[in-house]
C-alpha cells in the first residue's frame, strides 16, 4: 500500500507511525537515537538501480519540544549517505542549517494528529493535521528533467516552515506548504554540483504574500502571481498541473518535477476532499490553514 | 497523426496545402473557396469545417492586405461558409468578432518558402519560412479540453505589424504585435478560443489578450495564451506570464536541456467581474521552448522540431528578432 492514514497522539508518536510505515514500503531505519530531550531518526530510502549505479534517499528526522514554549516539532534534513559515527548536522553532505533555528521544520503538537504518510522507493510525503492547521514534508528524489548520469542525485527535501522553534498556530506566512514554501531555509534541492538551492516562493513573514523575496530556487506554479486567478474547470471539475522546481543562480535550471504532487486550484474547494482523475485518487490539501485558490495542492494517494 | 513539409509560393498556396492537409489528416471538411469583397478589392475565402464549426482563410487577390510592408492573412472562427460576393467583415460571417492575422514580413504577392505542417489529428500546426531563418506560425483546432463545455475549438498565428516607417522593425512594439499561443497587446490580430454562452453567437468567441467581449450578460469574455509578450515586459530571451520562470530558467545550464514547455489556454469567468479564469485545454502537439541552445529547424528529444518565433538572430530590417522564443512541434504525432 503506497499510502495509509491514521492519528498519532503527539509529534513522538506521529514519528513512530512514519517510522513504521516506512518500513513497509522498504526502509530502512538507519538509527533511531534520543540524545537528551531530542530524538534522532535516519531513514534510508530503497535502493534505486541504473545501470551499474545505486543510490538511496536518506531523510533524517529530529523530533524535539520545548514545553515552555508550547512547540514540538520535526525538523528535516537530507543527506547523500549515513554515517553512524556523524551528528544529525554532521551527515554527508546534509543540506545546510544556516543558522541554529532555521531549517525545513514541520510545527506539530502533543495531542491527537490525523496524518497521511504517501511513499514509494524514491521519497515520502507527510500531511499532517495539527487542530486545523494542515503542515507537510517531503523527503527524496523529484522527476528530474535529466538522465540519472546528468543528475544524479535529485533529492529535495521540503517542509512547512523555516524556523525550527515555529509553533504550528502561526497564522503568518511564515508557514507554508513543501509545494509553496516560505523562505529562505524551508525547502532545500540539491544541485549536480553537490551545493544546496534554497527554494522559496515568498518572504517567510508577515500577513500577504510577498513573492519578491530574492532567492535562487522556487516552484512552478505557485511563485507565479498569475496562479491567483486559475479556478476550477467550467464544468466544476479541477484541472491537475504538475509542481516544477526550478532555479535562476547559475544561468538558470529547471530541476524537474516533485513526484506526486500537482497545483489543483482551491476554488470551491477545501482539504481532505478528494479528486478522482482517471481512476487515481488524489487529496486536496491548503497550506497550511490559507484557503486561497492558489494555496492547494493534490497529492496522488498511490 | 500527420507531418508533411513542402513549399509554398504565395499566402493562398500555404493556406489551400495547409487546408488541404487538415482535411487528410484532422477530420476537417473542405468548405470550398469562394471569392468576396473587401476594401480594397476581390479576397478568396477558403473554409474548412468540424463540428459545427468553419474556419475561413482569407488572402487577397490585389494588393490590399498588405500594410506597412506586412503582407497578411486573415482568419475567422464561423458558424457557417462565407457567401460569394457577399463582404468579408469581422460580422460575416457570424462568428468572431475580430481577426486572427497571419503576418509575413516585407514578402511580395508571390515568394518560394519552405513550410511545415504538424498534426495530432485534433491540431493543426504550421510553419513558413518567409525568408531563410525567419518563421511565421499558424494553429487552429481543437484544444485537449479540461473539463466539459461547449468549445475549445481554437486558431492563434504570428503577426508582427510594423508601424510605418519604422525601421528596423522593433523587437515587440505596443502596438498590435500577436505572438502564436500568447496574448495580444490589444484587441486586433489575436488568437480566439470557443466558449458558447448561450446568446448571442458572437459572444461565443473570446479573444486572447487584454481584449475582451462584452456579453449580453453584462460580464466579460476573453482568453489567456502561455505567456505575456509587449515591449514592457519581454526583452530578448525573457518572458512573463504565468510560465515566464520556466521559460526564463531553461535551458538547464547543467546539461543544456530545454524544457518543452505546455501550451494551455485559460478562458476568463464569465458569470462575474471578478478577474479569474477556468483552465481551457492544452495544445497538442506544440510546445514552448527556449531555444537558446539550439538552431532553427532542429530535432530534439528525437521528435520535437523547433523553430524561431520569427529569426532567432540575424537582420533586424528584415523581420523582428525573437531570440531565444520558440516553438516545438511533435514529429510523431
Amino acid at each position: 500500500m503506497a499510502f495509509t492514514s491514521g492519528t498519532a497522539t503527539g509529534h513522538d508518536a506521529l514519528a513512530d507511525a512514519l517510522k513504521a510505515y516506512l518500513i513497509t514500503q522498504s526502509w530502512t531505519v538507519e538509527k533511531d537515537e534520543v540524545i537528551g530531550d531530542d530524538r534522532f531518526i535516519y531513514f534510508k530510502g530503497p535502493d534505486i538501480v541504473t545501470g551499474t549505479t545505486t543510490i538511496n534517499a536518506h531523510i533524517n528526522i529530529k523530533v524535539f519540544e520545548d514545553v515552555p514554549t508550547d512547540y514540538y516539532n520535526w525538523e528535516i534534513s537530507g543527506a547523500i549517505d549515513f554515517d553512524t559515527n556523524e551528528s544529525f548536522d554532521t551527515q554527508p553532505q546534509t543540506s545546510p542549517k544556516i543558522t541554529a533555528t532555521a531549517r525545513p521544520t514541520m510545527p506539530l503538537f502533543q495531542s491527537n494528529i490525523d496524518y497521511w504518510f504517501i511513499a514509494n522507493n524514491r521519497r515520502f510525503i507527510v500531511i499532517a493535521k495539527v487542530s486545523t492547521v494542515f503542515v507537510s514534508m517531503y523527503g527524496g528524489f523529484g522527476l528530474p528533467y535529466a538522465t540519472p548520469s546528468e543528475f544524479p542525485y535529485p533529492i529535495y527535501i521540503g517542509a512547512t516552515t523555516p524556523l525550527t522553534t515555529q509553533r504550528f498556530s502561526e497564522s503568518s506566512y511564515a508557514m507554508g506548504g513543501f509545494w509553496d514554501p516560505p523562505g529562505p531555509n524551508a525547502a532545500y534541492i540539491r544541485h549536480v554540483d553537490g551545493s544546496w538551492i534554497d527554494v522559496g516562493n515568498y518572504t517567510a513573514s508577515g500577513s500577504t504574500k510577498n513573492r519578491g523575496i530574492i532567492i535562487d530556487g522556487h516552484i512552478w506554479p505557485y511563485r507565479e502571481t498569475e496562479n491567483d486567478q486559475i479556478i476550477n474547470n467550467i464544468d466544476g471539475s479541477y484541472t491537475l498541473f504538475e509542481v516544477i522546481i526550478s532555479n535562476k543562480a547559475n544561468a538558470g535550471n529547471v530541476y524537474g518535477e516533485l513526484e506526486g504532487v500537482f497545483s489543483c486550484s482551491g476554488f470551491a474547494n477545501a482539504s481532505e476532499n478528494t479528486v478522482t482523475i482517471g481512476g487515481v485518487v488524489y487529496l486536496v490539501i491548503e497550506s497550511p490553514s490559507r484557503p486561497g485558490v492558489s494555496d492547494f495542492a493534490c497529492i496522488r494517494l498511490q | 497523426m500527420a507531418t508533411a513539409t513542402g513549399t509554398s509560393t504565395s499566402l493562398k498556396n500555404f493556406s489551400d496545402s495547409f487546408l488541404a492537409f487538415a482535411v487528410a489528416n484532422t477530420g476537417f471538411t473542405d468548405a470550398g473557396t469562394v471569392a468576396m469583397t473587401a476594401g480594397g478589392g476581390d479576397v478568396d475565402a477558403h473554409s474548412v469545417t468540424k463540428s459545427g464549426v468553419t474556419f475561413v482563410f482569407v488572402t487577397a487577390q490585389a494588393s490590399e492586405f498588405i500594410t506597412n510592408s506586412v503582407q497578411r492573412m486573415e482568419m475567422r472562427m464561423c458558424y457557417a461558409a462565407p457567401v460569394a460576393a457577399t463582404a468579408w467583415t469581422v460580422s460575416n460571417p457570424v462568428g468572431q468578432q475580430g481577426l486572427t492575422q497571419m503576418g509575413v514580413f516585407g514578402a511580395g504577392l508571390t515568394f518560394s518558402s519552405p513550410h511545415w505542417f504538424f498534426t495530432d489529428g485534433v491540431a493543426c500546426h504550421a510553419v513558413l519560412e518567409i525568408f531563410p531563418n525567419v518563421f511565421s506560425h499558424l494553429s487552429f483546432g481543437q484544444l485537449e479540453k479540461y473539463g466539459a463545455y461547449t468549445g475549445g475549438e481554437y486558431i492563434t498565428s504570428t503577426y508582427f505589424f510594423a508601424k510605418s516607417g519604422t525601421t528596423p522593425f522593433p523587437y515587440l512594439q505596443s502596438l498590435s504585435n500577436h505572438m502564436p499561443f500568447a496574448e495580444s497587446n490589444n484587441g486586433t490580430n489575436t488568437g480566439y478560443v470557443r466558449y458558447a454562452q448561450g446568446g448571442n453567437d458572437e459572444d461565443d468567441f473570446a479573444p486572447m489578450g487584454t481584449a475582451t467581449n462584452t456579453l449580453a450578460s453584462g460580464f466579460f469574455q476573453n482568453s489567456k495564451g502561455i505567456v505575456h509578450y509587449n515591449d514592457a515586459n519581454l526583452g530578448p530571451g525573457a518572458g512573463s506570464g504565468i510560465v515566464g520562470s520556466l521559460f526564463v530558467n531553461s535551458p538547464s545550464a547543467f546539461n543544456l536541456r530545454a524544457m518543452l514547455i505546455p501550451i494551455r489556454f485559460l478562458l476568463r469567468d464569465t458569470t462575474t467581474t471578478t478577474l479569474q479564469y477556468h483552465p481551457a485545454g492544452c495544445v497538442g502537439g506544440v510546445r514552448l521552448v527556449n531555444i537558446k541552445e539550439l538552431d532553427p529547424e532542429a530535432v530534439i528529444d528525437n521528435n520535437w522540431q523547433v523553430f524561431p518565433l520569427a529569426q532567432k538572430i540575424g537582420d533586424a530590417t528584415v523581420a523582428t528578432v525573437t531570440a531565444n522564443l520558440g516553438l516545438a512541434y511533435d514529429t510523431t504525432v
